[in-house]
């Protein structure tokens, strides 16, 4: 049987998907940024 | 019983109930969500038929309430039997859905992966965007006050007499108009959705240390609950006012069917870096069933045209299997 969600289960796993992402997301960046030549 | 035992005794006393020609169909508890509702239905699954939907928390009511389990689970196996349990009014549901004017009010658009539902699209209309899907569904609670949702089949489809094309149009312009789309920064709907989530909270110590930190560019494409909200992404003229806002060109990750991630292209040096981040991420944290692709796209404002992004490998392997869906590997500049 599969697992139910609700919206609100739904948007509390989007919330940490996104962080998780933007966390990622900001760490590549600020590399990329780093290793830009001076 | 609690709800979990109830829909388990719905489970095991059902066949008790139905007629003799559903005997050997699946019978199974999906859930059933969209962005208005979450719910989950009993379904039998008869080959080349449309499911009719059996909403059990909308039943355990009933029964929190003094009704009888038995009455409850015979009501259903009823119901089921007869492929059509819901009367609207005095008119049969079948006769509502079947009269294209009535219905086409209620009718809306979904995206799904066109991988993991290849079984499911040789029964459905459906519209082909790269390896997604958007499917069509009936929402009754648009023109009724009744709760529910059916996914639109071949043989509904037929008794319209209208075009796909038709059908298409009338539930992306519905769609856009009940869930209309939002775009915002990816922290901006970090910080909606941590105040709807836990709106009492104090203040969330990710949100503080993200605001520090500066506000990278990178986007969301959803609908302001971001509960099933990457079909934005097909609503007409979204990608041109896109790339009016970001003024230029830019990626697109559509990795859930909740969101699209849109990245303008000139903020990335390494997209297939990029995408490798985004997909680990989407893969590791996201219900199998809520993955739409893995692939990227780009929005090219001058040709107003979507376009496949791929690696050199994957051009030379698209090549080979000549499988590409919306554009050429050939139409792509050589480098990104």
């Amino acid at each position: 049987m599969q697992t139910i969600q609700s919206k609100e289960e739904i948007q509390e796993e989007n919330l940490r998907r996104y962080k998780a992402l933007s966390d990622a997301i900001a760490e590549a960046f600020t590399e990329e940024a780093e290793e830009e030549p001076r | 019983m609690n709800y979990q035992e109830f829909k388990q005794y719905v489970l095991d006393n059902i066949r008790n109930y139905l007629p003799a020609e559903l005997q050997e169909c699946e019978v199974a508890v999906v859930p059933y969500n969209t962005p208005k509702m979450q719910k989950d239905a009993l379904v039998v699954k008869r080959p080349g038929q449309a499911e009719t939907y059996s909403y059990l928390r909308d039943y355990y009511k009933e029964y929190q309430g003094g009704r009888l389990e038995g009455s409850i689970v015979a009501e259903i196996g009823q119901l089921q039997g007869q492929g059509k349990p819901v009367v609207m009014g005095q008119l049969p549901l079948y006769d509502l859905v079947t009269d294209w004017q009535q219905i086409q009010p209620a009718i809306v658009g979904t995206v799904v992966s066109a991988r993991r539902n290849a079984e499911l699209l040789e029964q459905v209309p459906h519209k082909l965007e790269g390896d997604m899907a958007i499917v069509y569904r009936i929402d009754y609670e648009l023109i009724s006050p009744i709760p529910g949702i059916s996914l639109i089949d071949r043989s509904l489809f037929s008794t319209w007499g209208i075009s796909q094309e038709k059908l298409h149009d009338v539930a992306i312009q519905n769609t856009q108009k009940v869930w209309p789309a939002k775009f915002e920064y990816l922290n901006e709907a970090i910080m909606q959705l941590a105040n709807e989530v836990h709106p009492a909270a104090s203040p969330d110590e990710y949100i503080e240390k993200m605001k520090s930190k500066g506000i990278f560019p990178i986007f969301l494409l959803s609908n302001q609950d971001k509960v099933y909200g990457a079909t934005a992404l097909f609503y007409p003229g979204i990608k041109e006012e896109i790339a009016k806002r970001l003024q230029g060109d830019y990626y697109i990750l559509p990795g859930s069917v909740h969101e699209v991630i849109i990245v303008p292209q000139d903020f990335v040096k390494e997209a297939e870096g990029m995408r490798r981040i985004i997909n680990r991420i989407n893969r590791s944290m996201l219900d199998p069933k809520d993955c739409l692709t893995d692939r990227m796209y780009i929005y090219d404002q001058e040709m107003q045209r979507v376009l496949e992004f791929y690696t050199p490998e994957e051009k030379i392997a698209c090549r080979e299997e000549k499988v590409s869906e919306i554009l050429r590997p050939e139409d792509l500049e050589p480098e990104l």
